[in-house]
């Protein structure tokens, strides 16, 4: 269609609506439901990593979108943002349940610790979470999401038979969904907005210090993460059409393509997935083998959104 | 153990303040329900109200549910706060008649006269308000998380600002939960908010600027038609 659709004809607030429809809970689900015992110690022993990453990659993309949340253009996404945060946490919490369901947690239920990569992820976003500019987190949170949809998810249903867990993704799934339809319908409208802006909110809002500290604590995060999952056994492709329909939906737009963090993000995403490219030997590799002498030490406590993970669908 | 009121309970149902009951009207009086089987409160229902040995959940924006909790946690059990929008809190000011206050007045009527005559009144609040509303959260308040869900991101005075009393000590005490999830549903047994959890309480205050209201207000009328 013509320039003028998308962003500017946009309803954010039917949107809004349905987010509050489509509301789910972690007790409208059967946690004892047959079906566990599909799970082979075999399975079990290779999901359960998986699922620890995945939890915790759930946990660190909610508190991207209360970033987001406060910086949004206007207070219907604000409100969405606060829903998409908190439905970021559900994940979370029932990918939690899961592995209590598969027995993966230990007696008390506690959260499995999280790796180098992730602690140093929290205490970025600790530091610098809502200094972030706008831009740059409104286009990676899409990325991220469309990789763990497409790609991620993808493959856990294809390995596990229990139908609780299909159920269980169906709700993630449909969630996910309206994440990635808000996610670039706000970039259209980031975009439609003034060039001189978008520049300045580009090169104005990088400091030094700050893009450093990006490039050294989430490089090795997606690194390890792709490489943990491609040696599970998940197939390069997926990961590919994952990436490739980042580029699709964000082609589709008339603005997005006027935003430098679009590209930037899209170029990164090919190197990513192309395992032959120089930036894994140069950059990603490295840091990976760097960060993993990091003691735990040094990040000090995390803030405490990181001890609101549950498995239980009920709080009295 | 809530009693689950199935005819309009007045309030200040405990009879110990019925200087309270006054204040209310019948309407707010009323316990409503949106499926959930214990009373729903509204307005000034909560005051005077002995909630001893139940779990209450206080839902709504941030000054509302400032005004009500320390009240509320005097005799509940448990509370959980549902906070559906932080709004800036002013410190509580040095008492009238006290040195502090004397002292306070001395200095900040003259600036406030001066800044009345420049025009520039409401800037200077909210420069000046802004920052000592920071400043006392920061001293209240140990938890940085706790404080990030307590800051607004909209900016001071955009909408009227409360005073702050008791309520960032009612908090802080073991008894009492802040939630900043967004509640989507009162169920039977009690609270359901998206981060997928349901809180499980006897008794739910609903306040005024709440954004529940709408949906309470629709119950309200199709439980009149089915009438």
């Amino acid at each position: 269609m013509t320039s003028t659709t998308s962003a500017a004809t946009y309803d954010f607030d039917a949107m809004l609506q349905t987010i509050k429809d489509k509301q789910w809970s972690l007790a409208d689900i059967d946690w004892e439901a047959p079906g566990a015992e599909l799970m082979t110690p075999d399975l079990r022993a290779k999901m359960k990593p998986f699922l620890a990453d995945l939890v915790w990659i759930e946990h660190v993309g909610a508190r991207g979108f209360a970033s987001l949340a406060t910086k949004a253009p206007t207070s219907t996404i604000a409100e969405i943002y606060r829903y998409f945060h908190a439905e970021e946490q559900k994940h979370a919490n029932a990918e939690l349940a899961l592995m209590k369901r598969w027995g993966m947690l230990d007696e008390d239920g506690s959260v499995p610790e999280p790796n180098i990569n992730v602690k140093m992820a929290i205490k970025t976003l600790d530091d610098f979470g809502d200094s972030l500019p706008l831009t740059g987190l409104a286009t990676l949170i899409p990325l991220l999401e469309c990789a763990l949809d497409g790609a991620l998810v993808k493959f856990l249903l294809d390995e596990v038979p229990d139908p609780v867990c299909h159920e269980v993704f169906r709700h993630i799934n449909s969630d996910e969904a309206r994440h990635i339809a808000v996610d670039f319908q706000v970039l259209e409208l980031i975009g439609a907005g003034p060039l001189h802006k978008l520049l300045i909110e580009s090169i104005g809002n990088l400091k030094p210090q700050v893009v450093l500290g990006l490039i050294v604590v989430f490089v090795p995060l997606i690194n390890k993460m792709r490489d943990n999952i491609v040696a599970m056994g998940l197939p390069e492709q997926k990961l590919y059409n994952a990436v490739k329909r980042f580029g699709t939906i964000g082609g589709r737009g008339v603005h997005t393509a006027r935003i430098p963090a679009y590209h930037v993000l899209k170029a990164q995403a090919a190197m990513i997935i192309d395992r032959t490219h120089p930036y894994h030997r140069f950059l990603a590799d490295p840091l990976v083998k760097v960060t993993s002498f990091v003691p735990a030490r040094v990040l000090g406590k995390p803030q405490s959104w990181t001890e609101e993970l549950t498995h239980e669908p009920v709080a009295s | 153990m809530s009693g689950a009121p199935t005819t309009p309970a007045p309030s200040g149902a405990s009879g110990s303040r019925s200087r309270d009951s006054r204040r209310t009207t019948p309407r707010a009086a009323t316990a409503s329900r949106v499926g959930f089987a214990g009373p729903v409160l509204r307005d000034d229902a909560w005051r005077g109200r002995d909630f001893s040995g139940q779990r209450v959940a206080v839902i709504g924006p941030g000054d509302e549910v400032a005004r009500i909790v320390p009240s509320v946690i005097a005799t509940a059990a448990r509370v959980k706060v549902f906070q559906e929008e932080a709004r800036w809190l002013r410190p509580p000011g040095p008492p009238a008649g006290s040195l502090g206050g004397s002292v306070a007045r001395l200095v900040t009527t003259p600036i406030g006269q001066v800044a009345d005559l420049l025009g520039v009144a409401g800037p200077v609040d909210r420069l000046v308000g802004e920052r000592l509303s920071r400043r006392h959260l920061r001293r209240s308040v140990d938890d940085a998380w706790t404080r990030r869900l307590l800051t607004p991101h909209r900016r001071f005075g955009a909408r009227g600002t409360s005073v702050e009393r008791d309520y960032y000590r009612a908090l802080a005490d073991e008894r009492c939960v802040l939630v900043a999830w967004p509640v989507y549903a009162l169920v039977t047994d009690g609270v359901r908010s998206a981060e997928g959890v349901e809180h499980r309480v006897d008794v739910v205050v609903v306040t005024a600027g709440s954004r529940l209201r709408a949906t309470l207000q629709d119950t309200d009328r199709s439980e009149e038609q089915s009438r």
